[in-house]
């Protein structure tokens, strides 16, 4: 029998109420006592918290700024986020009304499924794995079919970055006969629009090049991750 | 056993994660503030606070294939990228100090964070108590910024003994778990 919640909190305040027992059993039972070393180091930083002073909210530019970097599909690039006062923020549920008033003003519903993006499919994923030559890279790809019915394919990629030169997108049939490139992904992710004309169940291997400055559109033949979509 | 507050910020978190850009939203509107103000503080400067503030949410938004909600709350791993982002400019900072003044020892970027891994926890702590049901909050206050004894607190408040445990249990729990060791990586 572990002590009781209470008493550890009352403990962790520094508050004399353990009988012997109870302090036996903490100095012996680990669990016990990871617990009130934990709720000691909350209880320690909370009264520290005295002199810690409101929180200051960002200027509304942040919030434009930030969608304008991420070209956020469908946040309004103008319109930043109504700051809510801090003490009156104390769930959720308010924080997303403020979302979901944000998106009615610039002309949605009210409604958390609306708040969703656009029913997107996702057709295929591909875990990508690293070549030899580049130990430690990895990658995800994922087909979606977008609402007007085209597809894309977005990848992500983590790898040790390349010096010279940039990175290229491929589809790829499995008998690596064809290849199809999608485009220069720069750092970590992109977003591809397939061909229409492109089956995926042929043309099943994304691959990631590391391709040199030379002028040449072939594929250089130094993949650095690869992987099918299924 | 997770409070309401705690499922509702894990149905945020998982959006955010599977790239729900409303999620996104809702992620800035609760932790803006707690970012922009650990920036603000460690940095004395509103212009470099915002690009902290603007960097960490575009670095959390385009990494966030690397959140795990099952490992790391949204707060842990937003102050994990703000602190990264701060140390860079404290570091920027530093170097064109070195250049321009030609110090010859300058501050580590490691000791210039020391004092910040306090003041996050700090920010946290102070938002969560903020946050706590007013009657939680009033025992709080009482216990931790004027050393009341749990009787004395319930006698103060004219609260049953157990309602006021039960407030220094919950509120206590909820502060521990906001200060979870950080699990996230360097995005």
């Amino acid at each position: 029998m572990h002590v009781d919640p209470d008493l550890l909190a009352l403990l962790a305040l520094g508050e004399q109420v353990a009988s012997r027992s109870e302090r036996d059993h903490i100095s012996a039972c680990a669990t016990c006592r990871d617990e009130l070393e934990n709720l000691t180091r909350a209880a320690a930083i909370g009264r520290l918290t005295l002199d810690a002073g409101e929180l200051s909210e960002p200027a509304p530019r942040v919030w434009s700024r930030i969608t304008e970097e991420l070209a956020l599909r469908n946040a309004d690039p103008v319109a930043p986020v109504v700051p809510l006062p801090v003490r009156a923020r104390r769930r959720w549920a308010p924080a997303l009304v403020a979302a979901a008033v944000l998106v009615a003003l610039s002309g949605g519903v009210l409604t958390w499924v609306a708040l969703r993006p656009p029913a997107v499919k996702v057709l295929a994923s591909a875990s990508l794995d690293a070549f030899p030559a580049w130990p430690g890279a990895s990658g995800t790809a994922t087909v979606e079919e977008m609402p007007d019915g085209g597809r894309v394919v977005h990848v992500s990629l983590t790898d040790p970055d390349a010096e010279d030169g940039y990175r290229e997108v491929w589809l790829i049939t499995s008998d690596t006969t064809k290849l199809v490139s999608l485009g220069v992904v720069r750092g970590a992710e992109g977003t591809f629009t397939i061909p229409d004309g492109i089956d995926i169940a042929r043309y099943d291997l994304v691959d990631i090049s590391a391709e040199p400055f030379d002028g040449n559109p072939a594929h250089s033949g130094d993949s650095i991750v690869r992987g099918q979509l299924n | 056993m997770n409070s309401p507050d705690e499922d509702d910020e894990a149905v945020v978190a998982a959006a955010f994660a599977s790239g729900d850009e409303h999620a996104l939203e809702a992620v800035y509107a609760r932790w803006s503030s707690l970012v922009y103000t650990l920036a603000l503080r460690s940095l004395g400067d509103v212009g470099d606070a915002e690009d902290v503030t603007q960097k960490t949410f575009v670095a959390a938004w385009t990494s966030r294939q690397r959140f795990d909600p099952s490992r790391a709350r949204m707060s842990t791993w937003l102050v994990a990228i703000a602190r990264n982002k701060i140390a860079d400019t404290h570091e920027a900072r530093a170097r064109i100090r070195r250049l321009h003044q030609q110090l010859g020892a300058s501050t580590s970027p490691a000791d210039l964070m020391a004092a910040e891994v306090d003041l996050a926890d700090k920010l946290l702590l102070a938002d969560e108590i903020a946050r706590l049901e007013p009657d939680a909050q009033s025992v709080v206050r009482l216990a931790f910024y004027d050393d009341l004894t749990h009787d004395k607190i319930a006698e103060r408040l004219g609260l049953p003994l157990g309602t006021v445990k039960s407030h220094i249990r919950r509120s206590l729990q909820k502060m521990r778990s906001r200060l979870e060791v950080s699990l996230a990586r360097r995005p």
